[in-house]
């Protein structure tokens, strides 16, 4: 860990308890099994957590039988004005529970949904607002139906399979092609990997205030994230650069065993014709084909964005937001802010 | 959307021309069931004159070069002078049919928005829309994008229906074992020829044990029993006792594409004979003949749920999609929820 800002959390819990996993707290159980279980996905992970919710700002419900580990949940939780809130940090696309395969019939699977998702469910602290994002793995929400929780479903796109570049290039729609090629042959750009962070924060910014906002995290917070995934080497940034050395576009990607994500992008609006950002993430994808096996895009549910990633030729994948809201108060919020708004 | 909360306060002159859309519209949209076996049953024109009465439902259109290549039936109902999109009583799912045109899934899921937001256009002013769609649609997108809501629920389907020593061996062994033993301890045997007074008796008993209210008045049913066997569509079976007494009794609808578990019965007090489990297994033994799938439509009570998914039942997710534009139907919404919440 060589470059956390001044401002991050203080680094780093104290030493393990030495062994007993029943022992230990839930947190501690769950940091053990982070470093063991691949399959966790990097949003999941304690370090993660750490970095985008402090030490403190998260916990995690887990279900054991004996040392093994059957299920987990992390999750923030953040107080404001007076109301518990559980709820999913910025850059953190998706958060929820990891359940462990069971394998055999599906009946037996969804037995076991029932049995662990309940014990899951049991171990929240009591709170006035939850919302998370799942990931797409999960499919099975019935558990929390039966605990009145609610459910709606987003989508994102997925690029399961990038063992053949080939086969990804000509599954581009010709729109995207043709943009990836007019910014290499056209504008003659290249993608480079060694420009600092700040130069993504830059293009990122200029993206936001484009549409008249800001981005809805601070750029500590981003270093903070990078510095954490840097330390694991599961990070990197693709900047789209002319012969004069602009910058045009940017994109920045992490990834665990299983798939890439695409977290940042930012394209100055000066350049937009140049259509780095296509090219940007092209060349992400053939970085991911060597470090994982899928490319998520953390998908958008806006229109137009919607479009532009679906050139990519991913499969249009569901996954799961699931809410509760067991105060009146804001309950009673939410009616109020639907009236006036338009729907 | 805004185009359609404008068109709520739209004059006379728009109403009129919206009835004779809607005659010609009708016309076009019979002639599409007559002659598309992909239209599942529930949407048919025949269906929804039995359920909805002729003057009950309604559907958009969306063509290409005076093709239809998208149709959404849909069921109206004044409530308090609002008028309601909603479900025909006994049409457990409705939703947007897409023509299948081949083309990669990226070109399939662009055209499949196109076609829905057309669909979308196309419905009348309402106060509040409530849909619940057939399971094979799994895109709501373009309904996102104009202000409606989605949530899962499930339902459970027994797939591969040609193969049906393969769907008896994923029976759960109990459930095997009430199928093979019930019919010779009890002395059972399945009745196809029995009348439709009959099956009403069961189901009866059924919702009187459990303290719920039929949801569709009996007329209704004798209609939509009275399309179903004139286009062939249903299948009746009863089990007896030796005695001749009604047991349990399965009421199966179809299409080309699945077999559906509409409505069951059972006298509580023959529970013991394992007579729904005979009946369920007959149920699908006859589906077998004219689909290749069985549907139990739902369950998402938890008493439930176990039972339906010992018959080896694949959990498969359904969406309902609703929107309310009227304030009022969202204040009294946003106040009985916040009534409803914990605390």
């Amino acid at each position: 860990m060589t470059t956390i800002p001044h401002t991050a959390p203080q680094p780093r819990r104290k030493t393990p308890v030495q062994d007993a996993s029943d022992m230990a707290s839930p947190k501690e159980a769950y940091r053990r099994f982070c470093a063991q279980e691949p399959s966790l996905p990097l949003f999941s992970r304690d370090w993660w957590l750490d970095a985008a919710a402090g030490q403190d700002g998260w916990d995690v419900a887990l279900v054991r039988k004996g040392s093994e580990v059957l299920a987990a949940m992390p999750y923030v939780i953040r107080s404001r004005y007076g109301m518990k809130i559980i709820t999913q940090p910025a850059l953190t696309p998706v958060l929820g529970p990891w359940l462990r395969p069971t394998g055999g019939r599906q009946a037996a699977r969804l037995s076991n949904d029932k049995e662990v998702m309940q014990a899951l469910i049991d171990q929240l602290p009591r709170f006035d607002h939850f919302a998370q994002t799942w990931h797409p793995g999960v499919t099975n929400w019935q558990p929390f139906y039966w605990n009145r929780f609610r459910q709606t479903t987003y989508y994102t796109f997925v690029l399961s399979e990038l063992t053949d570049i080939d086969k990804l290039w000509a599954g581009l729609e010709g729109k995207t092609r043709r943009a990836i090629t007019k910014a290499r042959k056209q504008h003659q750009l290249q993608v480079r990997g060694d420009v600092p962070l700040d130069l993504l924060l830059d293009l990122n910014r200029k993206t936001f205030s484009r549409q008249g906002l800001s981005p809805p995290y601070p750029d500590d917070f981003v270093r903070r994230i990078d510095a954490a995934c840097r330390e694991r080497g599961c990070s990197r940034l693709f900047c789209a650069v002319d012969p004069a050395g602009a910058a045009h576009a940017a994109c920045y990607i992490v990834w665990d065993e299983h798939s890439a994500y695409g977290l940042i992008s930012g394209t100055d609006p000066a350049y937009r014709g140049s259509e780095a950002n296509s090219l940007c993430v092209w060349e992400s994808l053939l970085y991911a084909a060597g470090v994982t096996r899928q490319y998520n895009f953390s998908g958008s549910m806006i229109e137009p964005f919607e479009g532009y990633m679906r050139g990519f030729g991913g499969d249009h994948v569901p996954y799961f937001h699931i809410s509760k809201t067991p105060s009146r108060l804001l309950t009673l919020r939410q009616g109020v802010l639907s009236l006036t708004g338009k729907y | 959307m805004d185009a359609v909360i404008q068109r709520s306060n739209g004059t006379g002159g728009e109403n009129t021309q919206y009835r004779s859309d809607t005659f010609i519209n009708k016309a076009e949209y019979r002639n599409l069931c007559a002659t598309e076996p992909s239209i599942p049953v529930f949407s048919n024109a025949w269906w929804l004159d039995a359920a909805a009465g002729p003057d009950g439902w309604d559907v958009a259109l969306a063509k290409v070069n005076g093709r239809i290549v998208g149709a959404m039936p849909f069921g109206i109902a004044r409530r308090y002078g609002m008028k309601v999109i909603r479900q025909p009583p006994l049409t457990p799912v409705l939703g947007p049919w897409i023509r299948g045109d081949g083309g990669n899934p990226t070109t399939r899921l662009s055209n499949e928005q196109k076609i829905m937001q057309s669909l979308i256009e196309q419905l009348p002013p309402f106060d509040h829309f409530s849909q619940t769609w057939n399971k094979d649609l799994s895109n709501w997108l373009p309904f996102y994008w104009n202000g409606f809501s989605q949530s899962t629920e499930y339902t459970y389907v027994i797939p591969g229906l040609d193969d049906l020593d393969s769907v008896w061996s994923r029976f759960d062994p109990t459930r095997r074992k009430h199928c093979r033993t019930a019919v010779a301890r009890h002395n059972l045997r399945v009745r196809e020829d029995l009348p439709l007074d009959a099956f009403l008796a069961l189901h009866k008993m059924t919702l009187d044990s459990r303290g719920v209210a039929q949801g569709f008045t009996t007329d209704c049913l004798r209609r939509l029993d009275a399309a179903c066997v004139e286009h062939k569509r249903r299948k009746l079976h009863i089990v007896v006792d030796a005695a001749g007494r009604h047991c349990s009794a399965t009421y199966t609808v179809w299409d080309n594409n699945c077999a559906y578990a509409l409505l069951k019965g059972s006298d509580p007090d023959m529970r013991h004979t394992q007579a729904p489990s005979v009946c369920q297994w007959e149920a699908i033994k006859f589906s077998a003949t004219v689909a290749t799938k069985y549907d139990f439509l739902g369950n998402m009570n938890p008493s439930i749920e176990p039972y339906v998914r010992s018959f080896g039942t694949e959990q498969t997710p359904v969406f309902t999609i609703t929107k309310t534009p009227s304030r009022l139907l969202r204040l009294r919404r946003g106040l009985i929820s916040a009534l409803a919440s914990g605390h």
